[in-house]
């Protein structure tokens, strides 16, 4: 039986073993969904839970559900209300100088192993809402009209930022694109 | 002639795989006209490329671990609540069991005036339900209150002593616990607060989160599950470990010690039973003791320990105990 068809039948039969089934099968998902927009996995791990816990408070309305694409989802908006708060608590992460920039860009590779994690920094390095969109993008496959939407701006933004965050990785990953 | 920015938006449509026919024609033309423009658009595409390497790597969460967590906050709470506990006994008095409360007199009383409700246990604990459906457990000597525009807007109220909080959830009304100089902002929750007058305000994050602060707002502390955090007055709140095992001991009629040194255990037993308990050989403080007690009764507790350790306990006046060899 297909995934999805299993888990509705599943929520039919016995809520706590479909929220067992739902849990073991989507939490890696969700977690990483929610790691790539806020890197620390503890925070990530919270809000995660937090996730399950709506979905469970809500398992009376999930019906017609396609639970994968459901979770993503939840797991995408709850982060992006993880950083909104924070940003209101004056908690924002700064944007990332130029200076800093340059750091990132001309640290010396010693592995290949490293590569990813380079790569990774300098998406983590992009400025906040460029690396938002970046990340639903190319990580979460969102469309921009869906990003446009999720983040209420114009896709014509969504856009922008886009070429932004593509011509700011170019500038620091230019000794991986010789 | 095709300006920047126009041909930007047409690479990041074709990237997004969006692009129209006719764009796609007009981005052609763009990259026949010059190598240089050929070889931007290469590096941008390549730079998409290579960015798919980023979180390749993410940390892999522990799945078990957290679904023993979701399992005991969320799936063995009795529902709507999230509680710790699934023994919900904590107010069943068992008479021969709660010494403490034989104490006679006014229990409870509830004050209206002034458009200030105000709830109180004296002698005795007790459990309230507010007009939104919060249930506040209030430990003896303990007052709770809240204006009557209570749950118009915001749900406000006002502790003086120690209670558990299980949050009725609303996220259009936000939560506020008032008590001694902080504020605790709900997000979703069960908590204890401890704030008897001139002492540190203490906060223990039973389940969901908080945001714990002094009377301005700032420099607020999220605090979630399993965490704990104080505040002295004029200073910013601070989390600390909770290294109480018998925070809840009053809400949960329980207390439990593992390995405890004796003096820990009689403050805990002090807190519990609310008497005094005297030791005058201070080479008795630091005995090891072991033991969980369920619905504690302190006469047997008393004798538990004179046992275990070895030591001859007198009640030396109502509420006055002493410990000797």
């Amino acid at each position: 039986m297909p995934e999805n068809a299993w888990l509705q039948k599943l929520l039919q039969e016995d809520e706590r073993q479909f929220m067992e089934a739902l849990f073991k099968t989507y939490f890696p998902l969700v977690c990483k969904a929610i790691y790539r927009l806020v890197p620390d996995m503890a925070t990530a791990e919270d809000l995660a839970q937090e996730v399950f816990i709506k979905i469970w408070n809500r398992r009376e309305q999930l019906g017609e559900v396609y639970f994968k694409a459901y979770l993503h989802r939840a797991a995408v908006n709850m982060a992006l209300d993880h950083i909104d708060k924070n940003k209101r608590r004056g908690g924002a992460p700064q944007e990332i100088s130029p200076a800093q920039e340059e750091l990132v860009a001309t640290a010396p590779v010693v592995h290949v192993k490293e590569t990813k994690a380079r790569i990774q920094q300098a998406v983590d390095a992009l400025p906040e809402k460029c690396r938002e969109i970046f990340v639903l993008s190319r990580y979460e496959e969102m469309s921009y009209k869906e990003i446009a939407q999720t983040l209420q701006i114009s896709v014509k933004t969504v856009e922008n930022q886009m070429m932004t965050a593509l011509k700011k990785l170019r500038v620091s990953l230019r000794e991986f694109l010789e | 002639m095709l300006n920047n920015d126009h041909i930007d938006t047409l690479i990041a449509r074709e990237i997004e795989g969006e692009i129209t026919t006719a764009e796609r024609a007009q981005l052609e033309d763009w990259l026949q006209q010059d190598v240089a423009n050929r070889q931007y658009y290469e590096a941008l595409k390549d730079t998409w490329g290579l960015a798919a390497e980023a979180y390749k790597t993410v940390p892999e969460p522990d799945v078990e671990a957290n679904w023993q967590r979701f399992t005991r906050s969320t799936l063995d709470a009795p529902a709507p609540l999230r509680v710790v506990s699934r023994r919900n006994t904590w107010w069943r008095l068992s008479a021969a069991a709660v010494v403490v409360v034989a104490a006679a007199g006014l229990a409870f009383a509830l004050l209206k005036g002034q458009g200030t409700t105000t709830l109180a246990a004296g002698t005795d604990k007790k459990e309230v339900v507010l007009p939104d459906g919060s249930k506040v457990f209030l430990n003896r000597h303990s007052q709770l209150s809240y204006n009557k525009d209570f749950a118009t807007s915001s749900r406000q109220v006002t502790l003086e002593g120690e209670a558990f909080f299980e949050v009725a959830a609303d996220a259009g009304r936000p939560f506020t616990v008032k008590a001694g100089a902080s504020q605790t902002r709900v997000l979703g929750t069960s908590f204890v607060i401890k704030a008897y007058e001139h002492k540190t305000v203490q906060l223990n994050v039973v389940t969901g989160k908080v945001a714990f602060s002094g009377k301005d707002e700032q420099g607020a502390l999220v605090l979630t599950a399993g965490h704990t955090a104080i505040l002295r007055s004029n200073k910013a709140p601070q989390q600390v470990q909770n290294t109480d095992p018998n925070f809840m001991a009053w809400k949960e009629n329980r207390l439990a010690f593992h390995k405890v040194p004796l003096y820990k255990a009689f403050t805990a037993m002090e807190d519990y039973f609310n008497v005094r308990i005297v030791v005058t050989d201070s080479s008795l403080l630091n005995i090891d003791f072991n033991g969980t007690f369920e619905n504690p009764g302190l006469h047997e507790l008393l004798e538990v320990i004179s046992k275990a350790v070895d030591v001859k306990v007198t009640e030396e006046e109502e509420g006055v105990y002493r410990i000797s060899r």
